[in-house]
């Protein structure tokens, strides 16, 4: 699983890829968090209000500050989804 | 930070230790009048006037539900509300910089095109609230109104010229609407909203109310209870907060406002230092910079002075609010007000850093027009505001 944390360099932005990076430490999963801060790329997920996150190049939120536990719900939910697909 | 920075810090701080020309009279005169220009701001600029300004952009930033905005710059939405809505939400929108720019993309590319995205992209950093109510604070009303018509006409007027010149080879570009913002339905009755926010911005008014010239009438009355009209609207938004408000929501805002605080106060006070010291202090002691300098290349409202102030404007960086000290610096100077208005209308929105951002992804031709648009537009506005009134 793939997570972009998109903004450009704002405080908020900063905390939520914190945050994502503490969630994905306590999953024992393979997932990547990466922080975007290309425009073009904002652009192209159709993102408009920073921070957002994008997971498997689909946006899933902008605009929050998710908390840990909060980023903790997504990525579970996505890698149920994901298993569910196959 | 890495070790070779720190040494080049270090190297910078000596180099201007042992070059400081501290034994100069006009040095310490510099020195002096850049705290002194500090000392003023926290007495009479920052308890009343800033503070709450502060908590009302951090609960516009908090509390205005965004999505309910971004529907009017959509792409079924009809052209003349965008634009509008384009040129006066940049107060409501982006109160950081930061911001501005994937709205701007947004609008642009899935909402309603370039014209309301670049009307959008002038007046979100020019026109925010935290500024407009410091320039009327320091500058004066009169200088305050101006920059907020200015920057909102500016916005609608930039907007249609760039969509009526580039707006035809854009029609491919697909307009699929904006992704939601997932914000969660409306909490209370939007009136609850109304009231908190309306005792906010009462307090902000009647706090900074000035003392009027002459003892009689309708502003002199206000001025004889401000500090009680005050107290009321405090009271008031102490109930409302704790009375419709969940502990959640509350501490959302004042944790917002913390962070715009943070932002742009540290700024702020390197912006009023800097200004002091090269400006000096209007009728209290002068600065580095001689007045003459400043009354030959911006003094008066003559075509060059606007030219000089508005592609400086542009190409100086200001961080946010730090263009005020340093105007009320070059006034005290002899600065004409016509080039006055010229920089507030394009130093904000306009920097090197940010030209080049906007460059890179408007692509060289609309970004190089919409530069010239805001060089030429501050210029001219300027010129007529230094000559009419």
């Amino acid at each position: 699983m793939k997570v972009e944390v998109l903004g450009p360099g704002c405080p908020k932005c900063k905390k939520l890829y914190e945050n994502a990076q503490k969630a994905k430490e306590k999953l024992n999963e393979k997932i990547e968090v990466i922080k975007v801060e290309n425009m073009p790329r904002m652009m192209e997920l159709g993102m408009w209000s920073v921070p957002g996150i994008a997971i498997d190049d689909k946006l899933v939120s902008q605009g929050i500050v998710h908390s840990e536990e909060e980023l903790l719900q997504i990525f579970k939910n996505h890698l149920k989804e994901a298993r569910d697909g196959k | 930070m890495k070790e070779y920075q720190k040494l080049l810090i270090l190297i910078f701080i000596f180099l201007f230790a042992y070059f400081m020309p501290i034994e100069k009279a006009n040095f310490k005169e510099s020195l002096i009048s850049s705290f002194y220009m500090l000392k003023i701001y926290a007495r009479e600029h920052i308890l009343f006037c800033l503070i709450p300004a502060f908590f009302i952009a951090g609960a516009i930033s908090y509390f205005v539900n965004k999505g309910a905005i971004m529907k009017y710059l959509g792409p079924e939405a009809p052209l003349i509300l965008s634009y509008t809505i384009a040129s006066v939400s940049g107060s409501i929108l982006a109160v950081c910089s930061c911001t501005v720019l994937p709205l701007f993309g947004g609008i642009w590319k899935k909402g309603a095109g370039i014209g309301p995205a670049t009307a959008f992209l002038y007046s979100g950093p020019a026109i925010n609230i935290l500024a407009i109510v410091l320039t009327a604070r320091v500058l004066g009303l009169e200088l305050g109104i101006a920059r907020a018509l200015g920057a909102v006409s500016f916005a609608f007027i930039i907007g249609l010229i760039m969509s009526f010149i580039f707006g035809k080879d854009e029609s491919e570009v697909e307009r699929t609407g904006f992704a939601p913002s997932f914000s969660d339905p409306p909490k209370r009755k939007p009136i609850k909203d109304l009231i908190f926010f309306l005792s906010l911005i009462f307090i902000l008014i009647f706090a900074t109310w000035g003392k009027p010239k002459e003892e009689i009438g309708f502003f002199n009355f206000v001025y004889n209870i401000h500090w009680y009209l005050t107290g009321f609207f405090l009271i008031l938004l102490i109930y409302s907060i704790f009375a419709w408000f969940s502990k959640d929501e509350r501490q959302g805002w004042v944790y917002e406002t913390f962070s715009f605080v943070n932002l742009i106060f540290p700024l702020l006070l390197g912006g009023v230092l800097v200004s002091g010291f090269l400006f000096g202090v209007p009728g209290e002691g002068s600065g580095i910079v001689p007045a003459s300098i400043i009354q030959k290349l911006v003094g008066g409202s003559s075509i060059f002075s606007n030219l000089f102030a508005s592609v400086f404007g542009a190409f100086m960086y200001f961080a946010t609010l730090t263009e005020i000290p340093i105007l009320q610096g070059l006034l005290g100077l002899g600065m004409g007000k016509g080039p006055a208005l010229t920089l507030l209308l394009a130093g904000p929105a306009l920097s090197l850093p940010s030209m080049i951002v906007i460059t890179s992804f408007m692509g060289r031709k609309k970004a190089f027009t919409y530069f010239a648009l805001v060089i030429i537009m501050s210029t001219f506005v300027g010129f007529l505001y230094g000559n009419l009134f």
